[in-house]
């Protein structure tokens, strides 16, 4: 049973405080619901230490900070996850510490005045240890310094009892008010408390102010501050260099005669047909390449883990494929939420990451990341491209169109291009209908109700969902009676089309898709070449957008890797990556990259669904 | 070095990889002499332009072949006629690429026939070069393989016009009509005004269409509809053959109505012109052409050879711009041949063809193919016409 909770209730801070206490091994997963700052993400603690930490692109120390910022989005708790066994740990018990410093004298600087203002009288909402009831000390220079020094400087696992006591004083001395009640016996921090975090909400300072005795802001972090100096010690122990001895002959992934690539995607789950395709796609490009004798004399194969679209499970998948497979890349990932939890790692571990199925953002930063490469253009310009069609082309009044979005940073990298088209024809940001569902469920009633108390001022919506979802909603709403065009962005050509036919006739009127990817009927060079090949090594595979969109992204792959030379390595297939400048494969854009730009194409085709399942490519100026 | 090696792989396996598709009747170069075929029409209302196209091909082919052939082999074209009837067409193609085994399609006339020949060229897998017909069947994107265009389209053509009307000429985008051929000709013109509409902020909804059968001269209703809206009416975009074009404009002059005609290129511009020049001066004065080729009497390095060879090949013919059209598509397929080498495969052909980039013929504009971009010129040209139907050059900017 999960816990679930919101940043508004319970910051980071208290969550790290939790589950230091209670040394759970547990994963947080953290999700949008409706903006931009608020990005996915998954931490996870192993026995109350946290080991591993990514949020919205970043790892390590950037995710820490980020989500002590967090004030509002959505957490999961899931207790059972198994944890990626991250040689972070140590780290992270100081960037935890120091991070908690840093957000303290930050909100110190602010909350001077609520500080002030808060009065000494509230006491704990919870099971929480009382704390002493004495005035706050005003947390000086002296106390924090002091928590990480006994942090630093105690001996590496020590029975814990001794340094405690020598270390923790200080600390707690300048902390006062929010340690919990020392445990001399156990030299560890007492038991949990016996709920989740205090409810607050009464506080004038919102974050912090009931839930300790002296009500001030910066003592509560303090506690924690402290707590982790006492809680992580017991844990620490010496880093194992070793992580990386297996792999010390020659290049990671790259044998004699075989180079070895990895994919993390979602076989099983609400996604899994966009997962089985991608990698139908990616195996078929291989295959091909194979028989015509591999790249510069070495044959290619696949490693392919589920995560089942769940970010918990992409950090134990990539690790897994780098610290045992040991592949040479990582490509043809699937999700948004799930690349925001793999790209930090093979960053670090210099893996480059190339051709996910994902336009998101966080993919494309400006400088884009070193190892990340992306063929297909960009869910906002997905996006954009949709509302231009259905403004420009179908002359729906820009008024009239809402937009249903997966609550992630899926769905919100397609809503930044949508809604930057909607505000350009003078439609003003607030007042555009955004409706929702959640990553992984085909639940989509709220976003039904929502559209129908609007029904009157709707005409068309532009869907950034994925197939199940996204069929969904069309049969719903065509069942509601809503007379509705949908254009949906990227979603998987034939999950979709098999979903609404199956439905009816009646359900695949006024369905329009987005895509990176011509249609699959092309006579195009390279869309036939693409045929002729799903016929050989995919038997059966009916061609479709996410098989095409795995080939072509392969095909510049193996571009990249025959220009990086008989000795490739993750930088050598980086600069060469770079050199590719208006290669042309005949499939209607050239594909051009940079240092500055790891975005292959920024083409964006309209497909229309016909009655019988088929796909009509349609101009979208 | 290895970059270039490593392409050449790339495209010998991907040229391998097609070719092992349906291989069976495919055509092949012969040893002395190489056939293209044409389906055009040489009988109805649009023969002049099969004429033209013919006229063109057959000229640059023979000089070609008096200057000894691509790779020693003779070039000759046979040239079939449809007579812009697309029931025809099936035939006229089976006859070519089946019965006559040419090696490829080369300046095909018309849209609705293309809308026939080239699924068939497609399915054959025979080079489909450089038709007469600006509409977007035969630009699809990605391209088809072995269908390449040489000009400009008809939206390209007409969204130019509309630019022109607009900025030079200032006349309101709302005083715009549209008078089209109701088939997929009409419509790849009225989809680039629909388009450079937009740009303007106007409902293409919102936009006054007229029209008339194809093959056909009757422009009654056409005529009645723009009277019936003469108020609003100032200027009419026609996206026609030459002899209902002829009409269209005559019955609406008659009529007294003071409007400001153009066409595309399609429409014959000479053909046009010495159809209104035998009403009367009053008729084709004014009337605009855009053209996806230069003015034939231009004096540019390519426009004097073409009529250079014109005169000793085809004495007696004047030159225009059907057949300056016809000629440069030709030479632009021979450069392709040229470079495809000795051994010719239509996949060479298609590869040499993609891989010619900014070839300069001296014609006013560079001329570009690749794998994703089978349309070598984007250029209009607009004309404008005198009192006796002669064509003048027109800036558009």
């Amino acid at each position: 049973m999960a816990l679930t909770g919101d940043f508004k209730e319970t910051p980071f801070a208290d969550l790290l405080q939790l589950y230091s206490i209670s040394r759970q091994t547990v994963a947080v997963t953290v999700s949008t619901s409706s903006s931009a700052e608020r990005p996915d993400g998954v931490f996870y603690f192993d026995s109350g230490d946290l080991v591993g930490a990514f949020l919205g692109g970043a790892m390590g120390r950037e995710a820490v900070r980020r989500a002590l910022r967090l004030r509002q989005g959505r957490f999961r708790v899931d207790p059972a996850t198994k944890p990626p066994d991250t040689a972070e740990r140590e780290q992270l018990r100081h960037i935890v510490l120091e991070e908690l410093v840093k957000l303290d004298e930050e909100q110190r600087a602010e909350g001077r005045a609520a500080r002030a203002a808060s009065s000494n009288g509230a006491t704990p909402a919870n099971g929480a240890p009382p704390a002493p009831a004495r005035a706050p000390t005003p947390p000086g220079a002296m106390a924090v310094p002091a928590a990480i020094a006994a942090a630093r400087v105690s001996p590496p696992p020590v029975p814990a009892a001794a340094a405690v006591q020598t270390s923790v004083p200080p600390a707690r001395a300048g902390a006062g008010a929010a340690g919990p009640a020392p445990n001399p016996g156990r030299g560890a921090p007492p038991p949990p408390p016996a709920a989740p975090p205090p409810a607050r909400g009464t506080s004038a300072s919102p974050g912090y102010g009931m839930w300790i005795a002296a009500g001030a802001v910066a003592a509560v972090l303090l506690g924690v501050i402290a707590w982790f100096a006492l809680a992580q010690r017991s844990a620490k122990e010496p880093a194992a260099p070793a992580a990386h001895a297996a792999a010390a002959p020659g290049v990671r992934g790259v044998g004699a005669t075989e180079i070895a690539l990895g994919m993390v995607g979602s076989f099983s789950g609400s996604n899994k047909e966009r997962g089985r395709a991608m990698r139908a796609g990616w195996e078929t490009a291989l295959a091909e390449a194979n028989a015509a004798g591999g790249v510069n004399g070495r044959t290619l194969k696949l490693l392919a883990l589920d995560d089942g679209y769940d970010p918990q499970r992409t950090a134990p998948a990539m690790k897994q494929l780098v610290e045992q497979q040991g592949v040479f890349a990582v490509v043809g990932n699937v999700g948004t939420a799930t690349s925001a939890v793999a790209i930090p790692y093979a960053t670090e571990k210099k893996l480059v990451f190339f051709g996910a199925l994902s336009g998101a953002d966080l993919l494309r930063k400006t400088p884009p990341d070193r190892y990340v490469f992306n063929f297909r253009a960009s869910l906002s310009q997905e996006g954009a491209a949709a509302v231009r069609w259905l403004a420009d082309v179908r002359r729906v009044p820009p008024e009239r169109i809402a937009v249903l979005v997966q609550q992630d940073e899926f769905g919100e990298s397609g809503w930044r291009g949508a809604a930057r088209e909607l505000e350009a024809r003078g439609v003003k940001s607030g007042s555009i209908l955004k409706v929702g569902y959640a990553r992984n469920t085909a639940d989509v009633r709220e976003a039904i109700d929502a559209l129908k108390a609007h029904t009157a001022a709707v005409d068309a919506v532009v869907m950034v969902a994925t197939y199940k979802p996204a069929a969904t909603f069309v049969r719903r709403t065509r069942d509601a009676g809503l007379k509705l065009v949908y254009a949906c962005v990227s979603a998987d050509s034939n999950g979709l089309a098999e979903e609404l036919v199956e439905s009816g006739v009646r359900y695949t009127q006024d369905v329009t898709l987005t895509q990176v990817v011509p249609v699959p009927t092309s006579r195009a060079t390279a869309v036939m070449k693409y045929r002729a090949a799903l016929e050989r090594y995919a038997p059966g595979e009916r061609p479709g957008s996410t098989t095409l969109e795995a080939w072509i992204g392969a095909q510049i792959f193996l571009e990249g890797l025959r220009r990086a030379g008989p000795d490739p390595d993750p930088d050598k297939l980086v600069a060469a990556l770079e050199t590719i400048r208006d290669w042309d494969m005949g499939v209607g854009t050239v594909i051009s990259f940079g240092p500055q730009d790891h975005q292959g194409s920024r083409k964006v085709w309209g497909w229309r669904l016909q009655p019988d399942g088929g796909w009509q490519q349609i101009d979208l100026e | 070095m290895r970059i270039h090696r490593h392409a050449a792989a790339a495209r010998c396996a991907l040229a391998a990889a097609i070719l092992a598709a349906p291989a069976a009747g495919r055509p092949q170069a012969g040893d002395a002499e190489l056939t293209f075929g044409m389906c055009a029409p040489f009988t109805g209302a649009a023969k002049e332009l099969g004429f033209g196209m013919k006229t063109g091909v057959e000229v640059a082919f023979a000089a070609q072949n008096d200057a000894g052939g691509v790779h020693g082999r003779k070039l000759r074209l046979v040239a079939v006629d449809d007579g812009y009837d697309p029931a025809r067409t099936t035939v006229a193609m089976k006859d070519l690429v089946e019965g006559r085994k040419v090696f490829g399609l080369v300046g095909n006339v018309g849209t609705p026939t293309a809308a026939v020949a080239v699924p068939y060229a497609n399915d054959r897998g025979a080079l489909f070069f450089g038709a007469f017909t600006g509409a977007s069947l035969l630009r699809n994107d990605p391209p088809d393989r072995f269908v390449f265009n040489f000009r400009a389209s008809y939206a390209e053509e007409t969204a130019a016009i509309v630019r022109y009307l607009v900025e030079v000429r200032r006349v309101a985008p709302a005083s715009i009509a549209v008078f089209a051929q109701e088939d997929g000709f009409g419509d790849s013109g009225f989809d680039g005004v629909a388009r450079a509409m937009r740009r303007y902020r106007r409902d293409p909804g919102k936009i006054l269409r007229v029209g008339y059968r194809r093959n056909t001269a009757d422009v009654d209703d056409a005529v009645k509809a723009i009277r019936r809206n003469a108020r609003e009416v100032r200027a009419v975009v026609m996206v026609a053959t030459y002899k209902p074009a002829a009409r269209f404009i005559e019955r609406i002059k008659d009529a007294g109505l003071d409007l400001t005609f153009t066409n595309v290129s399609f429409v014959g511009s000479n053909e046009l012109g010495e159809e209104l020049a035998q009403l009367g001066p009053r008729y084709p004065d004014g009337v605009m052409v855009t053209q996806v080729v230069p003015n034939p009497n231009s004096r540019a390095t390519a426009i004097i050879r073409y009529r250079d060879e014109l005169k000793r090949y085809a004495p007696g013919e004047k030159p225009g711009f059907v057949s300056l059209e016809g000629w440069v598509v030709a030479r632009l397929l021979i450069e392709g041949l040229q470079r495809a080498g000795k051994q010719l495969t239509t996949d060479g052909v298609i590869e040499a063809l993609e891989a010619l980039k900014g070839l300069d013929l001296g014609i006013g504009v560079p001329l570009t193919f690749g794998p994703s971009e089978h349309q070598a010129s984007h250029k209009v040209w607009g004309s404008v016409m005198d009192g006796k139907g002669q064509l003048s050059p027109l800036e558009l900017e």
